[in-house]
C-alpha cells in the first residue's frame, strides 16, 4: 500500500466529509431542538437529489445552481411534516417521534420507490469526470465542487446560528426548553424551524451529491447508519461535534477502504457506530450527559 | 383441578388454536395456505417482540437480527453438515439466545433512543457479513424424498401448523407471565427505570431476560421461516422490513398485551400480501403501508387497537378486548376488615439509649468538571435518628442525596453501611438491603393503582403473597389512602402522589428512609400529615432522613439538623442550638429569622 494510496483515501475521506457535515448538522440540529431521532434525514437527501435531477434535466441547469432552491423546497416538506405531524406526538414520547420519523422515512422511500422505480439516476455534468491532479492525487471535480459548497452553507449555518437571533433562539431551546419558553422565545416555532433547516441541508447536500451519487429511492439506507455515526461521535446536539464527526466518519470510511474489501467497509461503521454508544455514547464533544 | 384452571386461564388462546387448525385444513389454495402460515409467523415474530418491547418497554429496532441468526445457522449446519433442520433447531435457538446475551449485556446498559440507535447497527452487520460470507443467495438443500424430516413440505399448511403452535404457546406464556410477579418487575422498569431502581428491581437483569427469551423465540421462528422460504437472502432475513414488521404488527394490535400481536397481523399481514399480489411489478407498495400504518397508528392510537376498543367502552367490544387480553384485568382489591384501625407498624419499641451508627458518609465529595457540588461531607447516621438535612437551594443536597442512595458515584469520600463499603452499589442493591427513597418529583408508576405502586415497593424481599398483602394494606393505611387503592395512581392529586411514594418507600419495612423534598408543594395541612405519618414510623423504629430547604418546618420536627451551602456542612446538631450558629445564620436565615423568633 502506498501512501499515495493512502493520501488519496484521506483526501477522498475529506472531501465526503464535508457533504456528510451538512447531512449531520441537519440531524443534530434537530436532535439538539426537539430532541427527535429524525429517521427521515436520509430520505430528504433522496429528494434532493432526485428533485436536482429531474429539476437540471429539465431546465438543463447545473445542479450546484440549483442547490439553495431546492433546499428550500425540501425544508418547506420538512415544515409540513414537522407542523402536521410531529408537533401531534406527545411531547417527551421519545419512542413514539421516533416511530413517527421512521414512518415518515418509509413513506418517503417506498413512495419514490412505487413512483420512480428502483433505476438509479446520476446527473452528468462537465465535471463529474474531470480530475484536478495535485501530487499524484486525483482528486473528482464534482466531489470537490460538492465539497466546497458544503463547507460554505456550513459558514453560513454557523453565521445563522451565532449571530442571528432566531439562531440563537434556537440554541437556547435546544439547551433549556423550560426557560427558552420562560424567556418568551415560541418553543414549538423553533422546533418547526431546526426541522425544516435540518430537513433542507439534507436536501441541499442531496443536491450537491447527485453529480457523483446516483439517485435512488432506497440510496438513504446506505447513508443513514453514517450519519448517525457522525453525530453520536461528535454528541448529540452539538453541530460543531457533528462537522467533526462527519469528517472522521469520511476519514474512517475512506481509509477502510485500504483496508478491507468493499462488502466490509461499511461492517467498520456500524461497529465503530454500536462501539461509540456503548463506549461514550455522549460522544466526543457530548454535552448531554443523560443515556 | 389443574387442568380444569389450564383450560379456563388459557380459553382465548386454545379456542383460536382450534379454530386456526380448523381453519388451516381446509385450505388447498397454495396462497391461502402460505397466507395463513406467514400470518402465523409474523403473529410469532410479533410476539417476541413484545416482550422486549411491550412488556420491557424497550424500543429494539434490531429484531431481524434474531430471525436472521436463526434462520442462517440452521441453514448452514444443514448446508455443511448436512445436520437437519430438526436438529438445527435447538441450536439456532441457542445461537440466537447467545447472541441476545452478548449484545445485550453492554446494550441494556442504554436507555431509550440510545438503545434503539444501537439494536438498528446489529441486523445491518450481520446482513453485510453473511453477504460476504457468500450467503447472498441460498438454497436449501433439497430433500423431496423426506419432508418430515427436513422440513421441507410443498404444502404450506404444515408450515402454517407450526408456526401457530408456536405463537399458541407464545400466548399462553404470556399470560402466564402476565399472572407473576415479573410482570410487574417489567411493567415497573418500563414505566420508570429509576423508581424501579429504588424499590430494589434489577432492571438491567429484567430487560436482559425478557431481551434473551425474545431473541430465542425468533431465532426458532427464523428457522422454520428460512426452509419456508427455500431461497434465503440476507435481506430478506435481516433487512429493516423485518424488524419494522415485527413493530408494527405489535404496534397495531396492542403494544404490551398477550394477543395484541396477533390482532396487529390479522390486520396488516394480508393486506400487504394482497398488495405484493397486486402490485408485485412495483416492489415497495406493503412497506409503503406500514409507513403509513405507523403514522397512523401513533398518532391515532399509540396503544394500539385493543386499548383503544377498550376505550370504546360498548359492552360487547369491552367483552372482545377483555377476551384477547387474556382473563387478567386489573383485579379490584378489597381491605381487609382487621388492619382498618391499625395505623401504626407493629412492634412499636422505645428508641434504645445506645444507638449504633447506621450509614456514615465520610468526606464525600462530588466534582461535575470544574463545578465543586459537595465538599468533604462527613456525617454519621445513627439508627433511630430522624435527622433534616438543610440547605438553600443549589447547596448541594440532591447531590448528597443521590450520592447515598446510589444514583450517584461520589469523585471522592467513603460511604459506609453498617460498616460495609457501599460506594458503586447500583442503586436497587441499597434498597434491597433496607434503604429506601422517595423522589423530590414524585415517580409514580402512574398507568397502575395506587394498591400496585405500594405493592411494587416491597416485591422485592416480600416473597410470601399474604404478608406482601398485608404489608401492602398496613402500608396504605399508615398513609391514609386505603381508600384510594384501586385508583390509577396518575389520577391522584401531588400532595397523594407524594403520600404514595412513601407508603411504597414503607411496605418493606425499610431500616433506613430517605425522603427527598417531601415538602415541597404541600400546604400546611398537607404537611401536618406528611410528618404526622413520619413521626409515626419514626416511633416503630425506623431511622428517616430527610433533606429538605424548608428550614423552619424542619427544624420543628427533627431530632438533629444538618446544615450545608455552597457544598459544605455548616452546622450539625440540635435546631434550635444549629439555627442559632452565626454561619447558618448568615448563609442562610439572615438575621431577620432570629428576631421574628423573639
Amino acid at each position: 500500500m502506498s501512501l499515495t494510496a493512502i493520501f488519496q483515501a484521506i483526501a477522498g475521506g475529506l472531501l465526503l466529509g464535508g457533504v456528510y457535515a451538512l447531512l449531520g448538522a441537519g440531524l443534530t440540529l434537530i436532535f439538539g431542538v426537539m430532541r427527535v431521532i429524525n429517521f427521515a434525514q436520509a430520505e430528504f437527501m433522496m429528494l434532493g437529489m432526485f428533485a436536482a435531477y429531474f429539476l437540471s434535466t429539465a431546465l438543463n441547469l447545473d445542479p450546484l445552481l440549483l442547490a439553495l432552491p431546492v433546499g428550500i423546497g425540501i425544508g418547506l416538506i420538512g415544515l409540513g411534516i414537522a407542523r402536521g405531524l410531529l408537533e401531534r406526538v406527545p411531547r417527551g414520547d421519545h419512542n413514539a417521534q421516533l416511530i413517527l420519523t421512521l414512518g415518515v422515512s418509509l413513506i418517503l422511500q417506498n413512495l419514490a420507490l412505487v413512483a420512480l422505480g428502483p433505476t438509479p439516476r446520476v446527473v452528468v455534468r462537465s465535471y463529474t469526470n474531470a480530475y484536478w491532479s495535485p501530487v499524484g492525487l486525483f482528486i473528482n471535480h464534482a466531489r470537490l465542487y460538492a465539497c466546497i459548497a458544503s463547507l460554505f452553507i456550513m459558514g453560513a449555518l454557523y453565521l445563522f446560528l451565532t449571530r442571528t437571533w432566531t439562531g440563537r433562539a434556537m440554541r437556547a431551546t435546544a439547551d433549556d426548553p423550560l426557560s427558552a419558553g420562560g424567556v418568551g422565545i415560541n418553543v414549538r416555532r423553533m422546533h418547526v424551524i431546526a426541522f425544516m433547516i435540518g430537513s433542507g441541508l439534507a436536501g441541499l447536500a442531496g443536491t450537491l451529491m447527485v453529480t457523483f451519487i446516483a439517485a435512488a429511492p432506497l440510496i438513504g439506507n446506505d447513508f443513514i447508519v453514517i450519519i448517525f455515526l457522525a453525530i453520536v461521535l461528535g454528541g448529540l446536539g452539538s453541530v460543531a461535534g457533528a462537522t467533526f464527526g462527519a469528517f472522521v466518519v469520511g476519514l474512517v470510511q475512506s481509509l477502510s477502504g485500504l483496508l478491507l474489501p468493499l462488502q466490509l467497509q461499511n461492517v467498520t461503521l456500524f461497529v465503530a457506530f454500536v462501539a461509540i454508544l456503548l463506549v461514550r455514547p455522549q460522544g466526543l464533544f457530548g454535552f448531554r450527559q443523560r443515556v | 383441578m389443574a387442568v380444569r384452571s389450564f383450560l379456563r386461564d388459557n380459553a382465548a388462546p386454545l379456542v383460536v388454536y382450534a379454530l386456526f387448525l380448523l381453519i388451516v385444513s381446509q385450505l388447498t389454495d397454495f396462497y391461502l395456505s402460505r397466507l395463513a402460515a406467514l400470518v402465523a409467523f409474523w403473529a410469532g415474530i410479533g410476539m417476541s417482540w413484545n416482550l422486549i418491547g411491550g412488556y420491557a418497554g424497550q424500543l429494539s429496532l434490531g429484531h431481524a437480527a434474531f430471525v436472521g441468526l436463526g434462520g442462517y445457522v440452521a441453514l448452514a449446519l444443514q448446508q455443511s453438515f448436512g445436520i437437519a433442520p430438526w436438529f438445527g433447531l435447538p441450536v439456532s435457538t441457542a445461537v440466537a439466545a447467545l447472541a441476545a446475551l452478548a449484545v445485550g449485556v453492554p446494550t441494556l446498559r442504554l436507555s431509550g433512543i440510545y438503545f434503539a440507535l444501537a439494536t438498528l447497527a446489529y441486523p445491518l452487520i450481520l446482513q453485510l457479513l453473511f453477504t460476504y460470507w457468500g450467503y447472498q443467495e441460498a438454497l436449501i438443500p433439497a430433500h423431496p424424498e423426506s419432508p418430515f424430516l427436513y422440513m421441507q413440505w410443498r404444502d404450506n399448511r404444515w408450515y402454517a401448523v407450526i408456526f401457530g403452535t408456536i405463537v399458541v404457546l407464545c400466548w399462553i406464556g404470556t399470560l402466564k407471565l402476565e399472572r407473576s410477579r415479573l410482570r410487574y418487575h417489567l411493567t415497573a422498569v418500563r414505566d420508570d427505570e429509576a423508581a424501579a431502581s429504588a424499590v430494589g428491581i434489577n432492571t438491567w437483569l429484567v430487560k436482559l431476560q425478557a431481551f434473551v427469551v425474545s431473541a430465542a423465540i425468533a431465532g426458532l421462528l427464523g428457522v422454520v421461516y428460512a426452509q419456508m422460504l427455500f431461497v434465503v437472502t440476507p435481506d430478506t432475513m435481516f433487512g429493516i422490513g423485518v424488524s419494522v414488521q415485527a413493530l408494527v404488527v405489535t404496534l397495531v394490535g396492542g403494544i404490551g398485551h398477550p394477543a395484541g400481536p396477533l390482532l396487529g397481523t390479522l390486520i396488516t399481514v394480508p393486506i400487504a400480501q394482497a398488495l405484493e399480489a397486486q402490485f408485485s411489478s412495483i416492489s415497495g407498495a406493503a412497506q409503503l403501508v406500514y409507513g403509513v400504518v405507523l403514522i397512523v397508528v401513533i398518532l391515532l392510537i399509540p396503544r394500539g387497537l385493543i386499548e383503544a376498543l377498550r376505550g370504546v367502552n360498548a359492552a360487547s367490544l369491552k367483552r372482545l378486548g377483555g377476551f384477547f387480553a387474556g382473563s387478567v384485568g386489573r383485579e379490584i382489591v378489597v381491605p381487609p376488615a382487621t388492619a382498618a384501625a391499625n395505623r401504626t407498624a407493629p412492634g412499636a419499641a422505645p428508641v434504645p439509649a445506645n444507638r449504633g451508627v447506621l450509614l456514615r458518609a465520610e468526606n464525600l465529595s462530588k466534582r461535575y468538571g470544574g463545578v465543586v457540588a459537595l465538599k468533604s461531607f462527613s456525617l454519621d447516621v445513627r439508627e433511630h435518628e430522624f435527622i433534616g438535612i438543610v440547605g438553600p437551594n443549589g447547596a448541594g443536597k440532591t447531590t448528597l442525596f443521590d450520592l447515598l442512595t446510589g444514583f450517584q458515584r461520589p469523585s471522592a469520600g467513603r460511604l459506609l453501611l453498617r460498616g460495609e463499603d457501599v460506594i458503586g452499589w447500583p442503586p436497587y442493591r441499597l434498597a434491597r438491603v433496607g434503604m429506601r427513597r422517595t423522589f423530590q418529583i414524585p415517580r409514580p408508576f402512574g398507568r397502575l393503582s395506587v394498591y400496585e405502586n405500594v405493592m411494587l415497593g416491597g416485591i422485592i424481599g416480600v416473597a410470601d403473597e399474604g404478608a406482601l398483602r398485608e404489608a401492602v394494606w398496613t402500608s396504605l393505611h399508615a398513609v391514609e389512602l386505603a381508600h384510594l387503592a384501586n385508583r390509577t395512581a396518575d389520577s391522584l392529586g401531588p400532595s397523594q402522589i407524594r403520600l404514595l411514594e412513601v407508603a411504597r418507600a414503607l411496605v418493606a419495612r425499610p431500616t433506613l428512609l430517605l425522603l427527598d423534598e417531601p415538602l415541597a408543594g404541600l400546604d400546611p395541612s398537607e404537611v401536618n400529615e406528611l410528618i404526622e405519618i413520619l413521626q409515626r414510623q419514626r416511633t416503630a423504629g425506623a431511622t428517616i432522613v430527610l433533606v429538605d430547604h424548608a428550614i423552619n418546618t424542619v427544624a420543628k420536627i427533627v431530632e438533629r439538623m444538618v446544615v450545608i451551602d455552597n457544598g459544605l456542612l455548616i452546622g450539625d446538631g440540635q435546631p434550635h442550638e444549629v439555627t442559632r450558629t452565626p454561619q447558618v445564620i448568615e448563609a442562610y436565615l439572615g438575621s431577620k429569622w432570629d428576631h421574628a423568633l423573639h
